[in-house]
């Protein structure tokens, strides 16, 4: 199946006097699973509506491939679509369901039968060949609809919201069947969902929707560590955002609250920036052990324990330092020493300060 | 473009027969003329037919309230399997044409009717003298009741699964007596049903001419029936018959309209 | 269910059977009487008829003037069954996938007609519309059957909606569409298909309305086209058993409507 590349150009859109999408750039690479992720209200869905014809944007063109698909309706674009509650044909079985789309373009009925056959096999749905869709799971819904939306070979696969309906486990399940799917087809995919986790762990590239606008476009690595702008540093993932007054930037030297930071060069002059720390990347240490070398070391700061929970794998740790709360990650034997109240210090590298140049 | 056929419709068999109607009722012998309207409000059959039909209609609507309400609370808290049996069994007076309705209570009520001769054998009462009853405004009401009661259940029963109950819950723990309760927090939430419902009765009551016909031919001098004599009888008179369509329809609105109006700011 | 079981505002489970009994002889009593009555001899200053008899309905079904306005009822409950559905259809579609607000009061009102316009307005207007010198529906079945139409639309048009309702049509529609479907491909292979079951309860109740209505039917048809209600009002006078007889069939057309409109209902619970 050949891969079609998608170009969104300045693609604005409002709803009455509310403006939902305003001059979306995006450039999809064929072939390449993308999400596009953002809170509930920032568009993402509007989005996906246009790209798929169900909505008209206002302002921008629609490229599928090298063609301008902006006027063309939904049935001609050629796309594959799966719907956050399934939307299965209630009134025809799997197979029917699989079929509509052959049938709908008057394929050969031999032709038919085959490819019904080869997509439950690819979803692993073939004994359920003649089941009615509310004898099936939530889950099993969902495979019929991705079938059903493969069916037609589609040169573009539109998923808005997919596994947003299932149960935790099941979700966690599709998810990996979605991935492998789609690189065995090599179908380019254009994926939302609010889940930002769900996002980083399935996608090649990741899209930040904000107000109407395109955050940042980049590697789930990318978005995670990397955030330009404040919005995606707080979406994605958990960290610390300090606002911090720049003392030497060739050497790497700013100054938040009293204390002197030590950070990696920066390449851009600035008085002001903020910084992001990850609470990986952070670590407590009991404050007697640094009490007299406080005030000489870098990223060393004094703070106190106020709330600990436990995760699994890690216990986060939540340390106030004057006033502001730093979260840290930390093995769950490490964590046992510190009790609530106790007057501990919070350190870390100088890589583990991420500058967010997006924000002014 | 697919309301077409339906606005077609409605405009050939619904407005242009309404704008005859209207039409008509002011066209005298010599051109426009509102005196058929005059007639009505002065020459005593006609104003006795309105009086009739509004007693007939308040009365059937108090009545129908009255009894339907309790009812429909009582079927609101029976079990969903005798709930959904009596759903069925309150459609069936529904799904009955007039006629039906007529015939069942002049073998109930009627001169040799079950119940009149019941009662005559148990407490000895003039067979002739009660069944009389059932051919006045009267007889028309408890006839009536019987597909006016369960229209009511219907509406009401429905309000009453909207109830958020846990309010009720609610006020008394904040100290309020269960009756006052009720009346303070639940009352106010199925009132407008409750408006809904008896306009309802009342709307129906004013148009319904096929019971009262079939029970007492033109005997008894409502407006519906009255205006059927008025069109079909030898003595045709078209222009008065069309008049009192006409006051017919903007009477039953008028009521329904403040009524609900009235009541809606009372509270 | 907190409902169950508990007492409401002081009233025991007795006094709610009590009034549920009294419900249920209310409805039913005149019902069981017809029927009863049906099948007597004779019943004048009786508690109940004597003897037992199939007279009346043989009476009925083989008497001309009682099989061609049965006949005559099944015609315009058919045609109307099908005109209403054909006008509903559309008018359920447009109305559901229109955001119009304007439209959507324009349907309420449409819902509520039947109640709000007495049938004999309507009636005399029908019979003063269509009275031309040239060509007088006066008195023919066709005007009984637009008039039946106008009053069935509610009937037709409120299942339909449920139905339409239950379905997430908008997705639906639109994970036909991204398929490749046609307008006409989704409205043959998925919009009437899933709103079977609302078009024939709202057929089944039309079919019912229509052929025991007796308002219009008295005002708009004549001797020929006279439908088995208005030719049923003259078995009044005949006798109590041929009576009953006559509106024990009304009764059971009533009763089977209702059943199997009940038999669907529990049809989709199961779904």
């Amino acid at each position: 199946m050949s891969s079609v590349s998608v170009r969104l150009l300045g693609i604005a859109k409002r709803f009455g006097h509310m403006p939902v999408l305003e001059g979306v750039h995006l450039e999809i690479p064929g072939g390449q699973f993308v999400s596009i992720v953002g809170p509930s209200g920032s568009g993402k869905t509007t989005l996906l509506r246009i790209i798929a014809g169900f909505l008209q944007p206002d302002a921008g063109r629609v490229y599928i491939g090298e063609k301008d698909v902006t006027e063309v309706p939904p049935r001609l674009r050629n796309i594959g679509m799966v719907f956050q509650h399934y939307a299965l044909f209630p009134n025809l079985n799997v197979y029917e369901n699989v079929a509509f789309g052959l049938r709908a373009r008057k394929v050969r009925e031999s032709e038919i039968d085959r490819k019904v056959r080869e997509m439950l096999t690819l979803v692993h749905l073939e004994e359920k060949m003649y089941s009615m869709p509310h004898e099936l799971s939530g889950g099993q819904k969902q495979r019929v609809a991705l079938a059903r939306a493969l069916a037609v070979e589609p040169k573009l696969l539109l998923l808005d919201e997919p596994l947003s309906a299932l149960d935790a486990k099941v979700r966690l399940e599709l998810r990996y069947e979605l991935k492998r799917i789609q690189k065995e087809m090599g179908i380019t995919t254009i994926y939302v969902t609010h889940d930002q986790e769900e996002a980083l762990s399935i996608s090649d590239l990741v899209a930040v929707l904000h107000q109407g606008l395109i955050e940042q476009l980049g590697t789930p690595e990318e978005i995670y560590s990397r955030p330009r702008t404040r919005f995606v540093a707080e979406f994605i993932g958990i960290s610390t955002l300090l606002e911090a007054e720049v003392l030497s930037p060739k050497e790497g030297k700013l100054r938040w609250m009293d204390y002197v930071l030590q950070g990696t060069p920066l390449s851009q002059e600035r008085v002001k920036l903020l910084i992001l720390l990850r609470p990986e990347n952070l670590s407590i240490l009991p404050k007697e052990r640094f009490s007299s070398l406080v005030s000489s070391w870098n990223n060393v700061l004094q703070g106190r324990v106020v709330g600990q929970v436990f995760l699994g794998s890690v216990m986060r740790v939540a340390v106030e330092v004057k006033g502001v709360k730093f979260l840290v990650d930390l093995p769950n034997r490490e964590a046992n020493r510190f009790r609530l109240g106790e007057e501990v210090v919070v350190t870390f590298l100088p890589e583990a300060i991420h500058y967010l140049f997006g924000n002014e | 473009m697919l309301l077409l056929p339906i606005g077609f419709w409605f405009f050939f068999f619904l407005i242009v027969p309404l704008a005859f109607v209207v039409w008509e009722s002011v066209q005298g012998e010599m051109g426009f003329d509102l005196s058929a309207y005059a007639r009505v409000f002065t020459r005593k059959l006609y104003r006795e037919s309105l009086k009739n039909s509004f007693l007939l209609s308040i009365s059937t609507t108090f009545l129908g309230t009255l009894i339907g309400l309790p009812l429909s609370y009582a079927l609101y808290k029976t079990d969903p399997r005798k709930k959904e049996l009596f759903l069925t069994l309150l459609a069936l007076p529904l799904t009955f044409s007039g006629l039906v309705i007529a015939y069942a209570f002049i073998i109930l009520l009627g001169n040799s009717g079950f119940l009149t001769i019941l009662l005559s054998q148990l407490f000895g009462i003039d067979t002739l003298e009660f069944s009389s009853f059932l051919f006045t405004w009267r007889g028309l009401v408890v006839a009536y009741l019987y597909f006016l009661i369960p229209r009511m259940i219907l509406v009401m029963i429905a309000a009453w699964s909207e109830v958020d109950w846990s309010l009720l819950e609610a006020a008394e723990i904040l100290g309020m007596e269960r009756f006052r309760a009720f009346f303070r927090v639940i009352f106010p939430l199925i009132r407008p049903s409750l408006l809904a419902g008896s306009s309802l009765l009342f709307a129906v009551s004013m148009g319904a001419f096929g019971t009262a016909f079939a029970l007492v031919g033109t005997g008894v001098n409502i407006m519906p029936l009255l205006i059927y004599t008025q069109m079909s009888e030898i003595s045709v008179n078209l222009q008065e018959a069309n008049a009192l369509a006409v006051v017919l329809v903007l009477v039953t609105t008028a009521v329904v309209v403040l009524y609900e109006r009235v009541f809606t700011r009372r509270f | 269910m907190s409902w169950m079981g508990e007492k409401p505002f002081g009233l025991s489970q007795f006094v709610l059977r009590l009034a549920r009994s009294f419900l249920a002889m209310y409805i039913l009593l005149p019902v069981v009487l017809l029927f009863i009555g049906s099948f007597g001899e004779k019943w004048f200053g009786t508690l109940l008829p004597q003897g037992f008899t199939l007279e009346w309905y043989w009476t009925l079904f083989s008497e001309k003037m009682y099989l061609r306005s049965l006949r005559m009822s099944v015609l315009v409950g058919a045609l109307t069954v099908i005109a209403t559905a054909l006008l509903a259809i559309p008018t359920v579609y447009a109305v559901h996938t229109s955001e119009r607000r304007l439209l959507r009061s324009f349907f309420d009102a449409v819902v509520v007609l039947p109640i709000a316009l007495p049938p004999i307005v309507l009636g005399i207007g029908l019979v003063q519309a269509y009275n031309w010198p040239f060509l007088s529906l006066v008195g023919t079945w066709q005007l009984l059957f637009f008039a039946h139409v106008i009053y069935s639309i509610p009937f037709m048009v409120k299942p339909i909606m449920a139905n339409l309702e239950m379905l997430d049509w908008k997705t639906i529609e639109e994970a036909a569409e991204s398929l490749g479907a046609s307008q006409w491909y989704i409205v043959r292979r998925l919009l009437l298909p899933n709103l079977r079951l609302g078009i024939l309860s709202g057929a089944i109740m039309t079919f019912a309305f229509s052929f025991g209505e007796f308002q219009l039917a008295l005002i708009l048809t004549s001797s020929e086209s006279q439908t088995y209600p208005v030719t049923l009002y003259q078995a009044f006078y005949v006798g109590t058993g041929f009576a009953c007889a006559a509106v024990t069939v009304l009764v059971l057309v009533a009763g089977v409507t209702l059943w199997v409109l009940n038999r669907f209902s529990s049809l989709r619970v199961m779904q």
